[in-house]
């Protein structure tokens, strides 16, 4: 094992290298504020996307069809206290 | 960790035997329901959404995360709350409305089954004999935490207690299958949030409330300043950088547990209907946000009254033998059973169904050239969980040598994670992908993380770059993947049949052609 690793860190590293850095040296800078929004609006992301999603998509195999059981009613419900979490803790 | 003398009272004692007989009478009583190997693995489709909910909670959150998860909050902070949180929205709405219509509807029991009937039998082995290899490596993990932590606290030999957490979880999921399991994880759940609260609650007692706790710990020095931030920059060295978060838990990590988890998997489709189905992973992904702070928070409490502690791993132990009045050291023990005996029996009846049905039955077929026999199925199953949590139990005691636990078990994690997803993804959304791309992708990109994670340190700033190398061991599959598609022969449409998303989801044809399948089978 030894060998193996001796072997790509003489191959693997310097080729890859100034990539991983140009990436980090492009992400690494962010503020916090960005942090924060990203994060977020990954969460945002997710809820729009269900909330798009048909009625009928999200109702099948429901036994009825009361207001609660429409699914995608639960992913605001469920995302908030995330998007509370990422944007004050 | 030495061994220590046990701080039970006759009442904590009572406590614990009560649960532990409860959980084998549920498991008895189960037994009288298993009359098929359907009945074994998928529950006969009976589950309802709610117990599926709990069950994926507890399943997931086990004694390790009691015990390393508080360890690792102890040494990073708060940080580590984002694997239940960012780890757990929005991959579980994804694969609540993505995926578990496509596996509920396309009427496979396990990914590598779906995996090999997308891209042929090579992945599919390929992909069994991982998650098997995983699931086996994490029972034996999970006994020999729960080991030494009830030595530690208890004064119990190791091996006694390693044989007893076989003993009980063997005789309820050898008896009552998938059923006895979610029933069981239910009532695991109700007593682990009891337990773990009274836990937090007597050590912020202790140290005066959430403002008392924040102020010792930040007084401890300028090594403890990012223990209450969630998000810590990439230029600080931590295993847990903001931007390795979100691409590599986030984005990969998350999505291919939830979406690739034969222990996941098998409860959905255990449910009643696609409607629970899809409701309890929405059910499990808000019970993970009260997560962290039943696991993490006493770790932060152990911290600020204990910073003199040379193993992390020893927060809760210490807290336990410090703070807990008799009566209450029971209820938290019950609840460390609890979290131990929820995840073992989920990883020991996962593996059994990956190898009777991605083993045995195409075996079965391959050699006699019929279907397995349902009955020898179900004794099979039975026999395999007893051979399995055996197995482990004999491993169990070699595990120690991993440093850290947790680490060890989320860098195996990571290295087969992002391939497994990159070739999921490709093989349910693109109907170009084929059977070599699948296969180059898979062993191409286990091998770029494997390769990562070796050289990982000195390619990444961090200590412990598992998240980084999760995203682009994905990135590679993914490009493997599509590269080696496109410069083969592309996948017939009988090949793809029933297999393909929008196929599965929208086309009539082809879910009238997935019931009868279904039925059949």
């Amino acid at each position: 094992m030894e060998r193996l690793t001796q072997f790509l860190e003489q191959q693997l590293v310097p080729l890859l290298k100034p990539s991983v850095d140009a990436f980090h040296a492009l992400i690494d800078p962010l503020p916090p504020s960005v942090w924060r929004f990203s994060i977020c609006a990954y969460l945002v992301l997710g809820t729009i996307w269900a909330l798009f999603l048909s009625r009928d998509y999200v109702l099948l195999g429901s036994p009825d069809r009361a207001r609660w059981r429409d699914l995608r009613l639960w992913v605001p419900v469920l995302l908030v206290p995330y998007l509370l979490i990422y944007l004050f803790v | 960790m030495e061994a220590a003398e046990s701080i039970l009272t006759p009442i904590d004692t009572v406590i614990i035997a009560a649960y532990l007989v409860a959980v084998l009478v549920l498991g008895f009583l189960f037994s009288r329901y298993v009359k098929s190997s359907g009945d074994f693995i998928l529950a006969g489709k009976s589950l309802p959404f709610w117990a599926i909910g709990m069950s994926i909670v507890v399943s997931d959150i086990g004694a390790i995360d009691m015990v390393s998860g508080a360890g690792a909050a102890y040494k990073y902070g708060l940080a580590q709350a984002n694997f239940d949180w960012l780890g757990s929205v929005p991959a579980m709405v994804i694969v609540a409305f993505v995926f578990v219509p496509f596996y509920w509807r396309s009427g496979v029991c396990t990914l590598p089954e779906f995996l090999g009937r997308r891209y042929g039998p090579a992945v599919r082995f390929f992909q069994a004999v991982i998650w098997l290899g995983f699931l086996l490596s994490m029972l034996a993990v999970m006994l020999w935490t729960s080991a030494v932590f009830l030595n530690t606290v208890l004064g119990i030999p190791e091996q006694t207690a390693i044989w007893m957490t076989v003993f009980v979880v063997g005789f309820y999921t050898i008896l009552g299958g998938l059923a006895a399991v979610v029933v069981t994880d239910a009532m695991q759940m109700v007593i682990m949030f009891i337990g773990a609260g009274a836990l937090l609650g007597l050590s912020l007692w202790e140290i005066g409330g959430w403002s008392d706790l924040v102020q010792k710990v930040s007084a401890m020095g300028p090594q403890f300043e990012q223990h209450f931030n969630l998000l810590i920059s990439s230029q600080v060295d931590t295993p847990y950088p903001w931007s390795g978060m979100l691409l590599g838990l986030g984005i990969v990590l998350s999505t291919a547990y939830f979406s690739s988890n034969q222990a996941v998997i098998q409860r959905v489709l255990g449910a009643r209907s696609e409607w629970d189905a899809k409701a309890s992973m929405l059910l499990a992904a808000f019970l993970k946000l009260l997560i962290p702070v039943l696991v993490l928070l006493p770790g932060l409490a152990a911290l600020a009254l204990y910073p003199e502690l040379d193993d992390p791993d020893k927060a809760v132990p210490k807290l336990v033998r410090e703070l807990l009045p008799p009566g209450l050291a029971g209820l938290v023990f019950a609840a460390f059973f609890a979290a131990l005996m929820s995840s073992v029996d989920s990883y020991l009846n996962s593996a059994t169904t990956i190898i009777i049905s991605d083993g045995y039955k195409p075996a079965k077929r391959a050699l006699s050239g019929k279907d397995a026999d349902d009955r020898r199925c179900l004794i099979l199953s039975r026999a395999l969980t007893g051979v399995l949590i055996i197995s482990a139990g004999c491993l169990a005691p070699y595990i120690d040598q991993f440093e850290t636990i947790y680490t060890a078990m989320q860098t195996l994690f990571s290295l087969f994670q992002g391939p497994t997803l990159a070739v999921l993804l490709l093989g349910v959304f693109w109907r170009r992908a084929n059977a070599w791309g699948g296969f180059a992708g898979l062993l191409l990109g286990v091998m770029c993380s494997g390769s990562l994670s070796l050289v990982g340190e000195k390619l990444f700033p961090s200590e412990d770059p598992f998240l980084y190398v999760a995203f682009w061991a994905f990135v590679f599959a993914i490009i493997v993947t599509v590269i080696v598609s496109l410069i083969t022969p592309p996948p017939s449409k009988e090949q793809t049949q029933g297999l393909v998303f929008g196929e599965v989801v929208r086309d009539e044809e082809t879910q009238t052609l997935l019931k009868q399948r279904i039925q059949s089978d």
